[in-house]
């Protein structure tokens, strides 16, 4: 058996630099066909895992398998499970702005949610000690805050709780995202009238706040669901939980007053209704800026703060050059949801970014404002070749990987215990694709480096930031060309736009892209049930002209979303 | 002194102020321990801290020359001199789990680094984790102070998760701190004095009941296969109510809260270095841990601040280099650097008087590594000779001022010489049984 250097321990992309970059040698087996586990609902194959697309086959499978699936999918309506969520810090924060009217102090960051695919969901893990102490403190400070101005909204005067009533229904029925029970209103009306004791009115509300922000009512998405026929697998969830879950996908906080009396007076029972709700989410910003973080999750452009580069290299790669990048990826994407009716298309193939002054240096342009500029097309399109992109991956295995993974939903596995992983070193007069060629003669690596080192060639006329780079270094000459082999199919590139251009021709391409933002709005990863739901995703691009706001809504809307699975 | 009210006590700034008005102000030095009482008595508590480095050490200038007790340290060690009496410098120490229970040779490996047992097999992707506890934890839960903070996980990105070194009984994974502003909060943020009436505990505590009458609601609710999070979310509850109601006094703790934590790496390090010796002068802790930068990818950081502009996981792996070459100094440099980091902990703790002893004579302090480091002749993450130093003598049970060749013994022995130095002395093992027989001889 051969010595293993460096294992598979650096997911983080500062080593992709160094000689444990070839760690993400893959499995030959995955790569050629043989399925890695079974689906789980839940965001990982075990703890600590990262498969990220469980049960999604090997590298280079190509095929949706969605025309073949969907027939037997949707004949009858399947869901699946609904496992224990807490709220993501994103959220927490928007939750309780929305609830209170006031902003958690943001010096203090939650510790990491975990992740469902590209997508934060705490769905696994328990929470940590940590996390608990911060809603604890985070609680204190906000109901601190809130709570003389929720007092006078109350109207009431601090004699007793009587007045209170209606006030609290409201709230918790906001808080909890579901009216409470009268026993909870008689507990937080006992506990509002000690605090009063002791204090003010705006005391015992401060209570009242303080606990229901540390409620699991309030940290957890615990979905009821109405009686469920004899023997069905699905059931619908309650008029509530259905508010809640369209809110929380689409804007990523509690349902707003309008949905909420839907629900209240059992309107959401009626899909024309859950439809005309749904438009009304999508049609606002909020929904907007919700999708303009799928795409950042899902493209793993959030990983560039904690990328780190050799200083020494890239003196320009800085902190605020990190924010540079991620607002050029952040307005162009924005840009594209609101002008180019969310095309899918686009975000790959537009021939334009929106470029700040800081970013423009990486173009070698010079920018005074923040403004959409057309790109050398001989060079760049879309998202893919944005310098947050390239950085974030910064290499051809980085960056064929991505394509791989969140592109077309294949799953790429770490690479064999007995593998080497040590790159020979670099040869006399050797360019940096020759020396990755050394991938392609070992029989432990090839299997998936051949599915991924070609696809990230394609983008080695980009430095490690991103920059447009005629050779490597001052003379060696770069071959961008490669094999995009899908299945039985293999499609030619040459360069980056060219595999871009072919790219998003690829029913691939669709179904992955359904069946993520799928895996975003359930907050976790699909099962067999789910099949019909990503089927139907898949779909709604295809019919809408590749818009992604038309099929985060048709999700939202459809029946799928409103059922979940239950023990038969 | 002024009425504080409820509200300032609950709103953090107000809190602040409330601190400084009860001690002198403190701007500048972040924590003014006031004079102790219960310091200074004859049977002050042993104490164990483990200082945790990643990538190794740089062996050509961290062994001593020399033998037993007239070794010459040379230039890493040496701003550790004036600590020559109070240190035991062991050599040869290898992680037999290591070799016994054969496991990829990555930095994951640290899982055994304190607790010498086997790893789960990993699934695909995750790191291994031990199967039993680490020392500190071990200890800390023997200690059974419930309420108070031993077994405090502290330190720079103490969160990698493909290394992971704490953990509790069941070998399941204890997260630490970075910040100091949250173990500031943690350790002294919900104490009052004695006595003093606490608005802010009576909320808290009927804020908890009420959490936990409706955590136990959802927990006979949700699938079974998720009761065991809302599980754990219930046991940190029971354990914020126990500290509510231990007695760690504020008092101890005059003097301003750290308000924002540094960027600065050495800042941010000393500040939370300073942060355990106030926990341990105020016996909020008598066990902890400062895990300074996380190993592995973590630890492929650049003490750019002491002119060493290479990553220091980089440097580990980058060959022998030559005395006088660049890396070479700045493998001097990250050594020396850690070395006075904790030259000046071991100092504070020796300035604290605690009967005819001062505290770091009460206390042991453990330095150790992930892997050997840089050595002629290792392999890549070498895991004989590993380093393993110790200062203080934990009231008298370890015998000081002296280097020891253990021969290859497994390091297993000396995690139980750790336990026994607590106190525990009755224990027969630590980590895998089979590694062993007894604590380290020679060591006392």
């Amino acid at each position: 058996m051969r010595k293993v250097v460096h294992g598979p321990i650096y997911p983080d992309p500062a080593c992709a630099r160094s000689k444990c970059a070839i760690a993400l040698t893959v499995l030959l087996s995955a790569c050629t066909g043989t399925i890695q586990g079974t689906a789980s609902p839940l965001g990982k194959g075990g703890r600590g895992d990262n498969i990220e697309n469980p049960g999604g086959g090997g590298t280079g499978q190509g095929g949706s398998g969605g025309e073949q699936n969907a027939a037997t999918a949707c004949q009858s309506l399947t869901s699946g499970p609904s496992p224990l969520r807490r709220l993501t810090q994103r959220e927490y924060d928007n939750t309780v702005t929305d609830l209170l009217g006031v902003r958690r102090e943001l010096e203090r960051e939650f510790p990491q949610d975990e992740r469902a695919g590209p997508f934060y969901s705490n769905v696994t893990e328990t929470p940590g000690e940590a996390a608990i102490g911060m809603y604890q403190v985070a609680a204190e400070t906000l109901a601190a805050k809130a709570a003389l101005t929720l007092w006078k909204q109350t109207g009431c005067a601090a004699t007793t709780g009587a007045c209170l009533e209606g006030w609290l229904k409201n709230f918790g029925l906001r808080a909890f995202r579901r009216p409470l029970e009268p026993t909870e209103v008689q507990a937080y009306l006992a506990m509002f009238r000690s605090g009063m004791s002791s204090g003010s009115g705006e005391v015992g509300l401060r209570l009242v706040v303080q606990t229901m922000l540390q409620s699991p009512y309030f940290l957890y998405h615990l979905e009821s669901h109405e009686q469920k026929q004899a023997n069905a697998a699905t059931a619908r969830l309650t008029p509530h939980a259905l508010a809640s879950r369209i809110s929380y996908f689409l804007w990523q906080t509690l349902p707003d007053a309008e949905l909420l009396n839907a629900a209240n007076e059992g309107r959401l029972n009626d899909a024309g209704e859950v439809g005309r709700q749904v438009r009304r989410l999508i049609d606002s910003p909020r929904a907007r800026e919700t999708i303009v973080h799928v795409v950042e999750q899902w493209l793993s452009l959030d990983d560039l703060d904690r990328t780190e580069l050799d200083a020494m290299s890239f003196p320009l790669f800085t902190g605020a050059m990190k924010q540079a990048m991620r607002q050029e990826s952040q307005d162009f994407i924005a840009h594209v949801l609101a002008n180019e009716a969310g095309s899918l298309k686009k975000l790959f193939a537009a021939p334009y970014s929106v470029l700040n002054p800081a970013v423009a240096e990486l173009y070698g342009l010079k920018q005074t404002d923040t403004s959409r500029v057309n790109l050398d097309s001989k060079q760049r399109m879309g998202i893919l070749t944005h310098p947050s992109l390239l950085t974030v991956t910064h290499g051809p295995v980085l960056r064929g990987k991505l394509i791989r993974t969140r592109l077309l939903c294949e799953d790429v596995p770490p690479p064999p215990e007995n593998a080497d992983t040590t790159l020979p070193m670099a040869k006399e007069g050797q360019t940096p694709r020759e020396r990755l060629l050394a991938h392609s003669e070992s029989s432990s690596c090839r299997g998936c480096h051949k599915l991924m080192d070609p696809l990230g060639f394609a983008f080695d006329h980009f430095d490690e930031i991103g920059r447009w780079r005629q050779k490597y270094g001052s003379d060696q000459d770069i071959d961008a060309r490669g094999d995009l082999i899908l299945g039985a199919r293999t499609l030619k590139f040459d360069g980056a736009n060219d595999l871009i251009e072919q790219l998003v021709q690829t029913e691939e391409l669709g179904a992955c892209v359904g069946k993520q933002v799928l895996r975003f709005a359930l907050a976790r990863l699909e099962t067999d049930a789910d099949g019909c739901a990503a089927y139907k995703a898949e779909q709604s691009l295809k019919t809408n002209n590749s818009n992604i706001l038309e099929m985060a809504a048709d999700i939202a809307a459809s029946q799928e979303f409103a059922h979940v699975e239950v023990q038969p | 002194m002024t009425t504080t009210t409820l509200r300032d006590l609950i709103h953090p700034s107000s809190r602040r102020r409330f601190l400084q008005s009860l001690g002198a102000s403190a701007a500048l030095s972040p924590f003014l321990p006031a004079s102790l009482v219960s310091a200074a008595t004859s049977t002050a508590p042993k104490r164990l801290i483990i200082y945790w480095t990643p990538n190794g050490v740089f062996h050509p200038e961290f062994k001593p020359d020399g033998g037993e007790s007239d070794f010459r340290l040379r230039r890493v060690l040496q701003p550790l001199e004036k600590f020559r009496s109070k240190m035991l410098l062991l050599h040869n120490l290898d992680w037999q789990s290591f070799f016994k229970h054969p496991l990829e040779n990555t930095h994951s490996a640290a899982c055994m680094s304190l607790t010498g047992t086997a790893a789960r097999p990993p699934a695909a992707g995750a790191p291994p984790d031990a199967v039993g506890p680490s020392v500190d934890q071990a200890i800390a839960r023997r200690l059974n102070r419930p309420g108070f903070h031993d077994g405090l996980v502290t330190g720079m990105n103490t969160y990698w998760p493909h290394t992971r070194l704490y953990y509790g009984p069941d070998g399941q994974n204890v997260s630490g701190s970075n910040s100091a502003v949250e173990v500031f909060r943690k350790l002294f943020g919900q104490q009052l004095k004695p006595g003093q009436p606490d608005p802010l505990r009576d909320a808290r505590k009927s804020v908890i009941d009420r959490v936990r009458l409706e955590l136990r609601a959802v927990q006979a609710r949700v699938a079974q296969q998720d009761r065991h999070r809302i599980e754990a979310h219930l046991d940190h509850i029971r354990t914020f109510e126990q500290r509510l109601d231990a007695s760690v006094s504020l008092a101890c703790a005059t003097g301003a809260a750290p308000q924002k934590d540094a960027t600065s790496p050495p800042v941010a390090g000393a500040t939370m270095l300073n942060l355990l010796t106030l926990a341990l002068k105020c016996d909020a802790s008598r066990v902890a841990s400062f895990t300074w930068l996380g190993p592995g990818g973590a630890g492929n950081i650049v003490y750019d601040w002491l002119g060493a502009p290479e990553r220091h996981h980089d440097l580990s792996h980058g060959g022998r280099p030559l005395p006088g070459q660049p890396t070479y100094e700045s493998l001097v440099k990250i050594g020396r650097f850690h070395a006075e980091q904790l030259a000046n902990f071991l100092g504070a703790l020796d300035s604290v008087a605690e009967g005819e002893r001062t505290m770091l004579d009460n206390s042991v302090v453990l330095w150790t590594s992930e892997h050997a480091g840089n050595k002629v002749g290792a392999e890549d993450h070498e895991r004989r000779d590993v380093p393993f130093a110790l200062f203080g003598s934990a009231g008298g049970y370890f015998s000081t001022g002296r280097s020891i060749d253990c021969k290859g013994r497994p390091h297993n022995e000396l995690l139980l010489s750790l336990v026994h130095s607590m106190g525990f002395t009755s224990d027969k093992t630590f980590g895998d049984p089979e590694l062993c027989s007894g604590p380290l001889p020679g060591l006392s």
